[in-house]
């Protein structure tokens, strides 16, 4: 699995966010993105997930050019936390069950075993299963949507601070989960310096 | 029995009618009498042209030209869907207009074939007739199924790139907003069905029971006809967003309802 930007240039209006960018990520990769708001790092994002469209430059996922089948094999293969968390208006439970019956997510037959033990480990309870998405506190928000994307059993993250509404003791727990998980590529953009404690991380700054 | 004419006098009584709502305005400073005017004004020669053009489509009754009309009603309409919701029209008129030709034709010819069981199906009298009648209430579907859902998935695009994260298929990651909207744009028509017949005459009863026919007959007619309309609706409603979304949503789920 590689990741690899190509003289990428994005521009909103008349801002430049990229001017020639090039990045490449190698399976079991951890690479943290760091740099003051605004240098495009929610972008790089929705760049590599077919969200937004460069102006110029490629993007490759597996040496393969981001066309149509590219990135719908890639959405499968990903397990995304945004920025902003909104799961719609349901049950936390239903709104999990719904997106647990996609196609995409047909072959994940253990998540409802899973589901409680990851609720624990994230000090969360059973509870808020019956609860409405919208009534949830933020970091509540960010813990339900780190679930969901492990309970996807995908080997690439891709986390849009991940941890920023969480306090340290979580922070920590979230970190340590990641530490033991060995087997992923991880995409990160934090402010929180906990994520440098990983091992085998690389900072990126995307400030020129 | 017929229905007995309006004459000149008639019509003269009919326009002192407005000297009500002048006189509402006048007293109360409303300052309304311009928009007043101008909307009565508007009916009047709109209805006028359209009485013209009746009359002459129903005198010469030809396929081809009834045919015609109908394509060009259905135009205005898509016209005016798309035009309410400020979306671009070179986008959205061959899904919208596509839309309704389906669901507009197949509801009158329906009703022409199976319930009234007219000889010819795309006489002026029935076909130019009654598809008018359904065209109104279809756009006024359309109007609201598209305005609630490119709104809101403009508006939650977060949670629908979230969706899409997860590998989901086009139908699969829009499907919220596919029920939200067309359950919006059917609630008001189901409300008035529960209604009917509650307080007010339906006009087209009215209209019918004013031309002689029998209360019976006449409400078999507005039972017909309120089925017809409605199913004319959810087919509008469903297909118009249905052929919009393949035109405006790219194969990677990128909405765009511009350009």
């Amino acid at each position: 699995m590689t990741i690899q930007f190509k003289k990428v240039n994005k521009r909103f209006d008349q801002k430049v966010i990229f001017d020639d960018l090039n990045l490449l990520i190698q399976e079991g990769e951890r690479v943290l993105f760091q740099g003051p708001s605004g240098m495009g790092k929610t972008t790089l994002f929705n760049l590599f997930l077919g969200f937004e469209k460069v102006d110029s430059g490629e993007i490759l996922f597996n040496g393969k050019l981001l066309d149509y089948s590219v990135i719908r094999d890639l959405r499968q293969k990903v397990a995304y936390v945004p920025q902003i968390i909104d799961l719609g208006q349901g049950l936390v439970g239903e709104v999990i069950e719904e997106l647990m019956s996609f196609q995409a997510n047909a072959g994940l037959t253990t998540w409802q075993e899973q589901l409680p033990l990851l609720l624990k480990q994230f000090l969360l309870g059973l509870d808020i299963l019956n609860k409405k998405f919208p009534t949830l506190s933020g970091g509540e928000k960010q813990r339900i949507a780190l679930i969901i994307a492990i309970l996807l059993q995908r080997k690439i993250f891709i986390l849009d601070e991940p941890t920023a509404a969480l306090d340290t003791a979580l922070k920590q727990k979230v970190i340590q989960y990641f530490s033991e998980r060995k087997d992923t590529t991880l995409l990160i953009i934090s402010h929180d310096m906990e994520w440098q404690q990983l091992d085998r991380i690389k900072t990126l700054n995307l400030a020129k | 029995m017929k229905t007995p004419d309006i004459s000149w006098i008639g019509l003269l009584f009919m326009i002192l009618l407005l000297a009500v709502p002048l006189a509402v305005d006048y007293w109360l400073r409303l300052k309304m009498a311009k928009d007043v005017l101008v909307s009565v004004a508007r009916m009047l020669v709109q209805l006028a042209l359209m009485g013209v053009f009746l009359e002459y489509l129903i005198l010469w009754d030809s396929l081809a030209l009834n045919i015609l009309w109908f394509f060009v009603m259905v135009f205005a309409a898509s016209h005016s869907a798309i035009k309410r919701n400020k979306l671009s029209f070179r986008k959205f008129w061959k899904p919208i207009f596509g839309a309704m030709i389906l669901a507009v034709a197949f509801s009158v010819l329906y009703f022409n074939a199976l319930i009234i069981n007219v000889k010819d199906l795309f006489s002026a009298r029935f076909f130019v007739v009654i598809s008018g009648m359904i065209l109104g209430n279809s756009m006024k579907g359309i109007i609201i199924v598209l305005d609630k859902f490119y709104t809101n998935i403009i508006k939650e695009k977060h949670q629908y790139f979230y969706r899409l994260s997860m590998g989901a298929t086009k139908h699969e990651a829009l499907r919220p907003w596919v029920q939200q909207s067309i359950r919006a744009s059917l609630q008001p028509i189901i409300a008035t069905t529960a209604t009917m017949g509650l307080v007010s005459i339906p006009g087209m009863m009215t209209g019918q029971m004013l031309g002689g026919s029998t209360p019976m007959l006449a409400i078999k007619y507005q039972m017909a006809i309120v089925l017809v309309i409605f199913v004319a609706m959810v087919l509008s409603v469903v297909l118009a967003l249905f052929f919009s979304i393949r035109v405006v949503i790219d194969r990677n789920g990128i909405v765009n309802t511009l350009d």
